[in-house]
């Protein structure tokens, strides 16, 4: 029963230990709010170490206007889109209000051993008010 | 495992797809989508069809796009009147929203995709059925269209999902090989848009430069489809240079040929009658020289030969000069 006492606490450090050591996330959020805009504006996610996965999930809210999300990997190819159009109609809320009316768009992507270099999420806005949310998780090796 | 499910969906597929383009579509009074779905707690119990224009439309979410509604009732069934719909093929989307959120709203990837596509018509009649999640697992009945419509979304997702497990290197091979296996779908499918959408899944624009040909053909072979997810297609192949043309320059260049060795050899020919009429105006004296000045014969030798002044000769080679049109020994060896 000692000897237990002693060898569980030792199996807790070296299991826990080989977790932490086994990856190393790293987490990016931008949060973008934008009223009557037109303004193209980017968001660049730098890879720039061997890394095992890329996820990105963006969602975003439009009342008024149009909104286009693209993906791009750093070889510049699209690698995801969407494009919400809103209902002209503005509501009375805040722009980083729960949008329960609108128009709302996500997309999940998860890229595996994703290249190295810049990806870029292109935003791109034709007369629109809303938000854009925008969470990127670097898994490393 | 993957690997298992790769390889038997590579060769069922092309079977499946040959028994389903001979089977005779069922004729049927209802113009109706209807089905069962199965669905949990987050989602509200009601779908919305879109109807999409163009296939760049395809992941746009507006208000404007929707054209019908259905409730989804206790036992999960829904139903959508078609009789409104256009007689032609067209491509639509149906989508649930979760509870407590915008009712326009898509989601793209991860277990929550919300959204489906078909191809449908007024006459249509198309029974669906999912078996847990949400959509990722809808099934048609009825329609044999939208069975390999719902065949072509498997091998896109499967791609995906592969995509997600493998190396980047692996990855690309298996993309190209299902894109490949797309290409075969859209190029076998009878079904016109059902094709091209196949075609639109393998993301074609990233191959077009490298199989140029297989696009025009397949552009030729659809050419009386006249749908506007046609003529998009249509704008963005490079058009070929018809056969016409290329049988046109071919004769152009041959005719050119003709008349330019026709011309040369006129031209060839007046010059030897030039010549010999200028050789014809020689005395026959300056013939004799002429003949020992195209053998290379300095005047000296000349005048050995016939045992006349070097002189004399410089007067004979300057009347042959002048006769000839010529100005030195080498042009006279040049005749």
């Amino acid at each position: 029963m000692k000897r237990l006492l002693i060898f569980l606490p030792l199996l807790f450090v070296v299991f826990s230990s080989t977790a932490f050591a086994q990856s190393t996330d790293f987490k990016i959020t931008r949060n973008l709010g934008f009223k009557e805009s037109s303004k193209i504006q980017s968001v660049d996610i730098k890879i720039s170490e061997k890394t095992s996965t890329l996820k990105l999930e963006i969602a975003c809210a439009v009342r008024k206007g149009t909104v286009t999300i693209e993906i791009y990997n750093p070889e510049n190819e699209k690698q995801g889109e969407f494009t919400i159009e809103g209902m002209e109609s503005e509501g009375d809320g805040s722009l980083f209000s729960e949008l329960t009316e609108g128009v709302t768009g996500h997309i999940n992507k998860i890229i595996n051993d994703p290249s190295l270099g810049n990806w870029q999420i292109k935003f791109i806005p034709k007369d629109a008010t809303g938000r854009v949310n925008i969470q990127s998780r670097q898994v490393l090796y | 495992m993957q690997f298992y499910r790769i390889l038997k969906i590579l060769i069922l597929l092309p079977a499946f797809l040959s028994c389903a383009t001979i089977t005779a579509q069922n004729k049927t009074d209802k113009h109706l989508i209807e089905g069962h779905l199965t669905l949990d707690s987050i989602w509200e119990p009601k779908l919305y069809l879109s109807y999409i224009s163009d296939f760049s439309k395809m992941y746009t979410m507006s208000n404007s796009m929707i054209i019908a509604e259905s409730e989804v009732d206790a036992s999960g069934y829904f139903k959508f009147n078609i009789d409104f719909l256009p007689k032609e093929n067209s491509l639509y989307r149906i989508h649930i929203s979760k509870r407590g959120t915008s009712k326009v709203s898509i989601i793209i990837g991860g277990n929550a995709e919300n959204h489906f596509f078909l191809v449908a018509n007024n006459k249509s009649y198309i029974k669906i059925e999912n078996q847990s999640r949400i959509f990722s697992n809808v099934t048609f009945h009825e329609d044999e269209k939208n069975k390999i419509l719902d065949k072509v979304d498997d091998i896109v997702k499967l791609m995906d999902s592969t995509n997600f497990s493998a190396p980047r290197i692996k990855s690309e091979f298996v993309t190209n090989a299902f894109n490949e296996q797309l290409r075969h779908i859209a190029d076998t499918c009878s079904y016109a848009l059902v094709s091209l959408y196949t075609l639109q899944r393998s993301k074609y624009e990233s191959d077009l430069k490298n199989n140029l040909e297989f696009y025009q053909n397949y552009s030729d072979k659809w050419k009386t489809e006249s749908s506007a997810y046609f003529e998009k297609f249509r704008a963005k192949i490079p058009e070929r240079k018809s056969a016409i043309d290329y049988r046109l320059l071919m004769a152009l260049g041959v005719g050119a040929a003709y008349l330019l060795g026709y011309f040369i050899g006129k031209r060839n020919s007046e010059k030897k009658t030039s010549d010999k009429r200028s050789i014809d105006a020689l005395s026959i004296q300056e013939r004799r020289i002429y003949s020992l000045l195209v053998e290379g014969k300095s005047n000296k030798e000349i005048s050995e030969e016939f045992n006349i002044g070097v002189s004399t000769v410089k007067s004979h080679v300057s009347s042959i000069y002048n006769k000839l049109n010529v100005k030195s020994r080498k042009e006279i060896v040049d005749l």
